[in-house]
């Protein structure tokens, strides 16, 4: 039932998109005479528009290359979908990459067939839209709804049989970041329309299409941006939401805010809120970059680099006290965890307990456990005061690069199906840096992005080992298969 | 058997002066105490960088096609008209081919390799093979690893030696990118100061004595007819290999064969020619325009981005050249990767000794021109390297070390005004046309290739391997036993040997002395050692030449009228 109620709050925020704003893509810019405004980023020309960039001009040399590169595709990404109010505060339409299609969307259950591009908000009944608008009419101005509660949830190829995504991650406890105002993070993944069509032509929404593809031989490639022709290439958005629960606080002004419908881990009913955009991976792959780019956003004010820093951030209490209570066995991620559990105030560490048996989300202490490097903090301030010189109350520019990776001497395509771990050469920042974003990767910051992407495969299939990359994105191994519903309940069944 | 050539007036060859300078590495002025020498080291340089451009520029006309006469690559000293827009590129020292070939369980071991060029503490085994033709797939066939020498596998621009103490703990690293045409330059000018500089940097005593080039036979010093003085050792006992003591040993400049500026800039020239095939990644362009070697770090990237920039995505083509000073140069890495003991700071043990930190460029960009680093931690701390951690886990290698900075050229660009042609890939030339290489005095070519230079995999390379491209200088009016290394030479049996001319002007007279010997070395800037020739020449330039031209010279076969390809900046005068 309360899928059917959330599906309709999403299909009636669709609709209103959708007859309000511009189509989702490439956003048109200059719309008057007026010169785009740009900067030059250490050689880079940026213009401050929806134009997305498909590689840089000249490939990625350097860090700071790559710097740059990074924060041309924050900006362009986040330009909004109709307009040019680059940040304006309050503003809570959508920006480019929020009308990508979810991830969840493009995958639908049984390897079904996806809806096509641009109705992808529309896929509800008009009996799920009336059952919603029962429930809540402010769901009716959401524009996304969000149910993920931990980037992990749904990373289901990372080395786990994807029949057990419910317990998938790269490790079992429990992953959900609880903010200083005591709501937990949302988590949401979007894919543009390059990977929409590339997996709509190669059919990889169904699992056995992706399976036939490599054993005849055929791997899988995502299309790469091209430097010029508007070619965007694949682009991947993994984004960290914080609830805003008092909307009148000035403070808001900061951040790129959205009215969206989450889930409630314990009703499962959906709930209108406000949310606050944390933290943003962008995932892409490019003509000089077929490893991909992947570069990693915050918001300045998460969190400090030093537990004994002083100051107040969103995940960060500078008096804080461990706290000790008990909390619902069903709660408890192990049956060998202790109750009273303990919310340890040192730092990073996995909350104790599961959400959705009452419990609600309590604040965990984080501390960035690889402080920004000099070259992202440089081109950090300078992209930071380009924006304020441009739009002088943006939300944007109190965001933050945290670091780009990317390949200095990248391989060419595959013309074979490719096993993991995918190697990437002389991959920068070298292996000594560990690149993390404290919104996304709270519980993992020793790790690199590339640890991971380079083990995701293709979606599995009951009885098939299941060895075949899926060229360092993990949406394709989420696909399903017709029967697969079936199978799962006959697995859980027999368990 | 002597042969003598009178070159015609019209020959003479002036060199242009639009009043670029081109500035030493990192614009370090070492003698700057000493101003008339500093000023003549820095003539010296300036002309030794556009020696080693024309050079670039000219490519390889002589075994190759598709590889010479590079248009986009732009000398500054006849236009250096801007604007230019930067073109950083970066790479990791941390040797890529090792990474890149390899696969081994424990992590460690690629650290021991490039530390020691050893897999196993007992260092018995070294290198795995590695194949023949990298860019031929279909060649199965396999080759000891290189580049040889005794740190050769350190071959990203940056390289690296290691005191250890009585318990195996590292107590200092020296990292050098200095390249090693500065340090000969140099020794030209005052011996004395390069002997202070390795001193002052190393932290160990030594003299200019320890730093002589001897016969491998006699032990004597080999005296170099450039300067009447003895002449330099580059794999002297402070630079050589990857180990050191506190009293020997060390990474004063660079050693291994490839690692040289003029490499570098020969390879920012030939990665300017645009190729008919569009390249997916920059391995394949660099097989395809044949510069420096796949997997490494640094060269095919180098090439790539240059090649891109130029191509500038099918419209007009840009123009590359190298940002002044040219060079090669340590990015300061980020000093927050490294836990250092209670009481201390980074900053107490990592120093940059030579070269310098943080020039902004714009753009909230910085660039470091650090030449020189070291990690040491002093004995009265009761401290090693290895109580510092890097990720948590301590410092055991210098690789780990390496891996937390990049090495950096920097590149800039202007746009050009018409669309430049596309070649097919660089191949050997149907028709082989005799190709100079380097000129020598007699004495301190036998001295150098009868050297021997042992390394870890067993591939013994003359010394000969680790000389320079600065060209050796004469005394007008004089006459010198000279050696002319070929790259190819026809058949002397069939030939002959050619006639050797020099331009500018008919004020030099060459004669070749004795029949060619075949050579086996690596050239400065190759990766491997292949054959080459040597021919005995005598050179007298006349009394009454002028100075500071440009002179070329030329093999020839008057009998077949094939009047030679020039090959630019051969010699100095004086």
């Amino acid at each position: 039932m309360y899928k059917k109620t959330l599906f309709v709050a999403i299909a009636i925020a669709g609709i209103i998109y959708i007859l309000s704003h511009a189509i989702p893509g490439r956003a048109v810019s200059g719309a008057s005479q007026a010169p785009v405004p740009s900067c030059n980023c250490a050689g880079t020309n940026i213009n401050f528009d929806g134009n997305v960039p498909g590689d840089m001009p000249f490939g990625i040399g350097s860090q700071q290359d790559a710097n740059c590169f990074g924060w041309w595709e924050f900006i362009t990404l986040n330009w909004p979908s109709s307009g040019n109010d680059f940040g304006k505060p309050l503003d809570m339409r959508p920006v480019q990459w929020q009308t990508f299609i979810s991830r969840s969307e493009l995958f639908p259950a049984e390897g079904a067939v996806p809806r096509p591009w641009n109705q992808h908000n529309l896929f509800m009944s008009t009996t799920m839209l009336r059952t919603a608008s029962r429930l809540d009419r402010r769901l009716l101005s959401t524009t996304e709804y969000m149910e993920a509660t931990s980037k992990f949830e749904e990373n289901v190829s990372d080395g786990f049989d994807s029949l057990e995504s419910e317990q998938a991650g790269l490790e079992k406890n429990p992953k959900w970041l609880g903010a200083q105002n005591g709501t937990n993070l949302w988590y949401d993944i979007r894919l543009n329309h390059d990977i929409y069509n590339f997996v709509v032509n190669n059919k990889y929404y169904d699992a056995h299409a992706q399976l036939d593809s490599v054993k005849a031989g055929k791997p899988i490639v995502f299309p790469s941006g091209q430097p010029t022709g508007n070619v965007t290439g694949a682009i991947e958005m993994k984004a960290a939401w914080m609830e805003v629960k008092d909307t009148t606080n000035v403070k808001w002004r900061r951040y790129k805010l959205a009215r969206v419908a989450v889930v409630d881990p314990g009703s499962q009913n959906p709930r209108y809120t406000w949310v606050a955009l944390v933290g943003l991976h962008i995932l892409h792959k490019t003509q000089s970059q077929s490893t991909w780019v992947f570069a990693t956003f915050e918001h300045v004010d998460n969190a400090p680099d030093n537990a004994t820093d002083t100051g107040h951030y969103n995940f960060f209490n500078p008096h804080c006290r461990d706290t000790s209570f008990t909390v619902p066995k069903e709660a408890l991620p192990f049956d060998t965890s202790r109750n009273p559990v303990t919310l340890s105030c040192i730092p990073n560490m996995n909350p104790p307990y599961k959400l959705g048996y009452g419990v609600p989300p309590l604040p965990i202490q984080v501390v960035r456990s690889n402080p920004i490097e000099n070259r992202a903090k440089a081109t950090n301030s300078f992209m930071q005061n380009a924006i304020r010189e441009r739009f002088p109350s943006s939300v944007w520019q109190y965001y933050q690069l945290v670091n780009v990776m990317w390949s200095s001497n990248a391989p060419g395509l595959p013309d074979t199906p490719q096993v993991v771990p995918v190697n990437i050469p002389s991959s920068q920042p070298s292996e000594a840096y560990r690149v993390a974003n404290v919104t996304l990767e709270t519980y993992q910051q020793g790790t690199r992005c590339t640890d991971c992407h380079k083990n995701a495969k293709i979606a599995q299939i009951k009885g098939f080992e299941n060895k075949y990359a899926a060229d360092f994105s993990f949406a394709l191994g989420t696909a399903k298969y017709k029967g697969f519903n079936a199978l799962r309940r006959k697995l859980r069944m027999g368990k | 058997m002597e042969q003598e050539t009178l070159v015609s007036q019209q020959e003479t060859t002036s060199v242009k002066d639009n009043g670029f300078r081109f500035k030493t590495p990192a614009d370090v002025q070492d003698l700057q105490d000493q101003p008339a020498k500093q000023a003549l080291l820095n003539n010296l340089w300036h002309r030794n960088l556009t020696g080693f451009t024309h050079q670039a520029i000219l490519g390889n006309p002589y075994t190759q096609v598709y590889s010479d006469h590079s248009i986009d690559y732009i000398d500054p000293t006849q236009d250096d008209a801007g604007p230019w827009s930067p073109a950083p590129i970066e790479w990791s020292p941390f040797p890529g081919r090792i990474r890149g070939y390899f696969q081994f369980n424990d992590p460690d071991t690629y650290y021991r390799l490039a530390d020691t060029g050893y897999q196993d503490a007992n260092e018995t085994i070294s290198f795995p093979p590695v194949p023949a033709d990298p860019c031929n797939k279909a060649d199965t066939d396999t080759k000891p690893f290189g580049p040889y020498g005794p740190r050769g596998w350190q071959d990203e621009y940056c390289e690296w030696a290691v005191i250890r103490n009585a318990n195996n703990k590292i107590t200092r690293i020296d990292f050098t990118c200095e390249n090693p045409e500065y340090f000969y330059s140099l020794w030209q000018i005052d011996p004395d100061r390069v002997a202070e500089i390795y001193s002052n940097t190393l932290d160990k005593t030594v003299r200019k004595e320890d730093l002589y080039l001897t016969d491998p036979n006699t032990k004597q010093v080999i005296i170099d007819p450039s300067t009447g003085l003895p002449a330099y050792n580059p794999l002297n006992a402070f630079n050589s290999g990857p180990k050191a003591t506190t009293t020997s040993g060390g990474a004063m400049h660079l050693t291994s064969t490839p690692n040289t500026l003029q490499t570098e800039i020969g390879l920012a020239s030939l990665a300017t020619i645009l190729r008919e095939k569009n390249y997916g990644n920059f391995n394949d362009l660099c097989c395809c325009s044949q510069y420096g070697q796949v997997n490494r770090n640094s060269d095919p990237n180098i090439g790539g981005k240059i090649n891109t920039i130029v191509k500038n995505n099918d419209g007009i083509s840009n123009q590359v050249t190298l940002k002044n000073p040219p060079g090669l140069y340590i990015q300061m890495p980020d000093l927050s990767l490294f836990e250092v003991p209670s009481g201390y700071k980074i900053q107490d043990f990592l120093h940059v000794r030579r070269g310098h930190q943080a020039q902004s460029n714009g753009g909230g960009t910085v660039d470091d021109y650090i030449l020189h680093l070291t990690l040491e931690v002093p004995a009265s701390t009761n401290l090693t390297v290895y109580d510092i951690k890097i990720n948590g886990k301590n410092i055991d290698w210098a690789g780990q070390v390496a891996e937390t900075f990049t090495m950096r050229i920097m590149g800039e660009y202007r746009a050009g005004t018409k669309k430049s042609p596309k070649s097919p890939c660089a191949d050997d030339a149907t028709n082989m046309l005799p190709q100079p290489l380097q000129l020598f005095h007699e004495d301190v070519f036998k001295a150098m290739i009868n050297t021997t230079i042992k390394n870890p995999v067993g591939q013994d390379i003359p010394l000969l391997s680790n000389s320079s491209y600065v060209p050796p200088v004469l005394t007008r009016g004089q006459s010198y036993p000279m050696v002319l290394t070929m790259g190819y030479l026809l058949d002397p049996d069939q030939y002959g040997s050619p006639v050797i001319r020099i331009k500018n002007a008919f004020t030099f007279r060459v004669s070749v002395t004795k029949p060619p010997e075949k050579i086996y070395y690596a050239t400065p800037g190759n990766s491997y050692p292949s054959e080459a020739w040597a021919l005995y020449l005598n050179v007298h330039p006349n009394p009454d030449i002028d100075l500071n031209e440009e002179y070329k010279i030329l093999v020839t076969y008057p009998a077949l009228n094939y009047d030679g390809v020039e090959w630019p900046y051969i010699l100095n005068l004086k």
